[in-house]
């Protein structure tokens, strides 16, 4: 197979920056993310090392699902070790994913200038930084996380979760690379076995903590209680609040509706989420909203505030329903419950739930990540200056499946993404308009009707393949020339 | 999956994969959420907004203009030109809903105000066309005006806040008066007369418009000097509209880095300058 860009071997040896691993005692989402990945950039045949920090008792160095884990450094100093780590392996990296929690690694400093590096962002912290650091680390943390960063990362790709996310990284850190999304995967079984409870049932999962604001939703019961006899509310999920929200409950008088669960096994969680009616997104914001996301798997749509990573994991009026106003919240989900009442709509939208989640696998951000260290191999082997300002500018195409044969699809940058439907297929085509789109299609030979328009953010999010990853399908023409 | 993957990544990935998502036209309706679509034919105007990261903005700027234009005895549509977003513009167009006129979105991924109306200009087929910021700083009540000049025959209808009988309601920074104040002197030259260029407010016969815009030069917030000084070089008949204007807090125009750029373009506008007035003699 001949392709016009140099591409990355798919035996590379890739590091992946954390500032923890999944065995830290305080591990979370960002943790299960560069694991999950590792584990998909392993079966795609790379060599994977996970560079992280040191927790006391754990090994320097071990061989885990997700590769080799090399571990140095605590909180603050693992930054330096994983410097020093690169720059002494730098040899034998081949591409590096840099995976920033506030403070980016840095890891351009210390690879060679060819080697592909990812900035991956799950959202911005400079926020969470005033919050929950004085002066002078806040400051410090702020001009790491923005002006150093784009400094040193320059027109280095950047990954993110969400279009959100993206938003972000480009109005908040204005870092100027290419931005490409990597939505999370989720790892619940897409499963029809749904047994809805009689009563009207929300169930929430996540940490109990102050910026998911359950409180909001324990609040807001006696208004859904008022309109929807009988309803409860589960808690799932161990914090720092639930005490507290035990108390609200009893100071509102609902405690005999809402039954807090606390941490329960996979299967308990599993099992009371299929019971569900409906979960709700009360957070002031996510990078990605994961608990939306695999409620949907089992089913269950959401009501959700119109809030980063909220709003990208449901879909407005399909797998759920948003809202602008915390104070509405209580109120939509009354219209949600009194909707899915009636057993057509509701029989509807659990259906666009599933297909929504199946969009969400982990093999689909390990490809995407995979495409876009290709893509910037390609680029830095071409030698190939990218323009001052790469254009977030993206194109929906949709196009007969015909229209495809006889093109050579290696011409267009594997980044694009594309989705096969029946007879037709949709092409991502990243950093251009509806005129560039059809200048590129056309120099690789697709022919046909082609439609092109601006895809909207929720478009960014579920595509199953990078162009990287799909072959010429000359092959199929079905009249081959002798 | 009617075309085979890769061998490397289907012989490492096969034995475990997890199941292959719907493709989308099982599951149609979730890509199908409602959208804007493209703006019928045959339209008498068409209005342009350049939009760049305007998701705040944008939902009152399309509610005032589809106000006026929708009791306009006219075939009108709007256009909203996605400068490369990378925030929910185009979400919010298509969210604002029923504005009483047609409304589409398309995309410029060339970054700069002047490239985004050019794209809107050329590809537009109505017989009038204009463009007006996302900010609507003009109030839109001068369409009309603007509508009654191009019936008489004008063929470039330029608004106008320094002319007689303009009215500004809320005015510009000091910073930003002062600049524009420089900028208005060192551009009269090749404007013709015309005594504000910038005011995000013109209209054009649209054939004249394609031309005009067809070889533009300059994408960013100086494009406006560039098509008034081709359209006087061209001899094209300008007619300036005294317009109500209201300063808008907002605006994505930054005094220097913008500045230096406005001034970078003037620099090139000198040397492209004399190829038009050869183009005409």
């Amino acid at each position: 197979m001949t392709t016009t860009e140099p591409r990355l071997d798919r035996h590379a040896h890739i590091v992946i920056c954390n500032w923890r691993d999944s065995r830290h005692p305080q591990a979370g989402g960002a943790e299960l993310y560069c694991e999950r990945v590792a584990q998909q950039l392993r079966r795609r045949g790379a060599r994977v090392t996970l560079l992280t920090s040191r927790p006391r008792g754990a090994a320097r160095s071990e061989e885990t699902s997700s590769g080799r884990t090399v571990r140095g450094g605590g909180t603050f100093t693992v930054y330096l070790y994983a410097l020093w780590w690169l720059l002494w392996h730098r040899r034998s990296v081949d591409a590096v994913i840099d995976s920033q929690n506030g403070i980016p690694f840095f890891s351009p400093l210390a690879v060679r200038r060819s080697t592909p590096v990812i900035l991956l962002i799950h959202h911005v912290h400079q926020h969470q930084f005033m919050l929950y650091f004085r002066w002078p680390l806040n400051r410090i943390g702020q001009w790491l996380e923005k002006n150093a960063s784009r400094r040193v990362y320059r027109e280095r790709a950047i990954c993110v979760v969400s279009p959100s996310s993206r938003t972000e990284v480009r109005r908040q850190l204005r870092l100027r690379g290419p931005i490409f999304v990597a939505a999370c995967g989720q790892d619940r079984p897409v499963g029809p076995d749904r047994v809805r409870s009689e009563r009207p049932r929300i169930v929430v999962v996540g940490r109990v903590v102050g910026h998911k604001r359950f409180d909001v939703l324990v609040r807001a019961m006696p208004t859904i209680l008022a309109r929807c006899r009988g309803a409860e509310l589960h808690v799932v999920g161990d914090g720092a609040q639930l005490d507290e929200l035990r108390q609200l409950a009893e100071a509102t008088g609902v405690a005999d509706a809402v039954h807090f669960h606390g941490r329960v096994s996979d299967e308990a969680r599993d099992r009371l989420l299929r019971s569900a009616w409906v979960t709700v997104g009360s957070s002031v914001g996510e990078g990605w909203g994961l608990s939306m996301v695999e409620a949907a798997a089992a089913g269950v749509p959401a009501v959700g505030l119109r809030v980063p990573g909220l709003r990208d994991s449901i879909l407005d009026g399909h797998t759920g329903w948003l809202v602008d106003e915390v104070d509405d919240l209580g109120s939509a989900v009354v219209d949600a419950l009194h909707r899915l009442t009636e057993p057509g709509p509701a029989a509807a939208m659990e259906e666009r739930c599933r297909a929504w989640a199946a969009r969400f696998t982990w093999q689909a951000t390990a490809d995407r990540l995979f495409a876009v260290l290709s893509g910037e191999y390609g680029r830095l082997r071409a030698g190939a200056t990218a323009p001052a300002r790469a254009s977030d500018a993206t194109t929906l195409i949709e196009l007969p499946v015909s229209g495809l044969f006889g093109a050579d699809l290696s011409k267009l940058p594997g980044t694009d993404q594309i989705d096969f439907g029946a007879d037709s297929v949709r092409l991502l085509m990243l950093g251009g308009d509806e005129h560039d789109a059809l200048v590129r299609l056309r120099l690789s030979g697709v022919g046909g009707p082609v439609t092109a328009r601006p895809a909207r953010p929720f478009e960014l999010l579920g595509w199953p393949h990078n162009l990287l990853d799909v072959r010429r399908p000359e092959t199929l023409t079905p009249a081959a020339p002798a | 999956m009617p075309f085979p993957m890769d061998e490397d990544s289907m012989t490492s990935a096969s034995p475990t994969k997890p199941a292959t998502p719907e493709p989308f036209t099982r599951s149609a309706d979730l890509r199908c959420l409602p959208l804007r679509p493209r703006l019928p034919d045959g339209l008498d105007l068409e209005i342009v907004v350049p939009a760049y990261n305007e998701e705040r903005r944008i939902r009152p700027t399309l509610l005032a203009l589809g106000r006026q234009l929708r009791d306009m005895p006219i075939a009108a549509g709007l256009r909203v030109v996605d400068n490369g977003s990378c925030d929910r513009t185009a979400e919010i167009v298509d969210q604002a809903g029923d504005i009483g006129v047609p409304v589409a979105v398309s995309g410029c991924s060339r970054p700069g105000k002047g490239a985004a109306v050019a794209r809107g200009m050329v590809t537009s087929s109505a017989r009038w066309v204009g463009f007006c910021d996302a900010d609507l700083a003009t109030d839109p009540g001068a369409i009309a005006d603007a509508v009654r000049l191009l019936e008489r025959g004008w063929q470039v209808v330029v608004g106008s806040r320094r002319c007689a009988q303009a009215r500004v309601v809320a005015r510009q920074p000091l910073v930003r008066r002062l600049g524009s104040s420089a900028f208005h002197r060192v551009t009269r030259r090749y404007t013709g007369g015309i005594s504000d260029t910038q005011c995000g407010f013109k209209f054009f016969d649209g054939l004249v418009a394609s031309v005009l815009f067809g070889g533009i030069e300059l994408d960013g917030f100086a494009f406006d000097v560039e098509v008034l000084a081709r359209a006087h070089a061209m001899g094209l008949s300008m007619v300036e509209l005294p317009v109500e204007w209201r300063d808008q807090p907002g605006s994505t125009f930054a005094p220097v880095r913008d500045g230096v750029r406005v001034a970078g373009d003037l620099w090139r506008l000198r040397r492209i300058s004399p190829a038009w007035t050869q183009v005409v003699a």
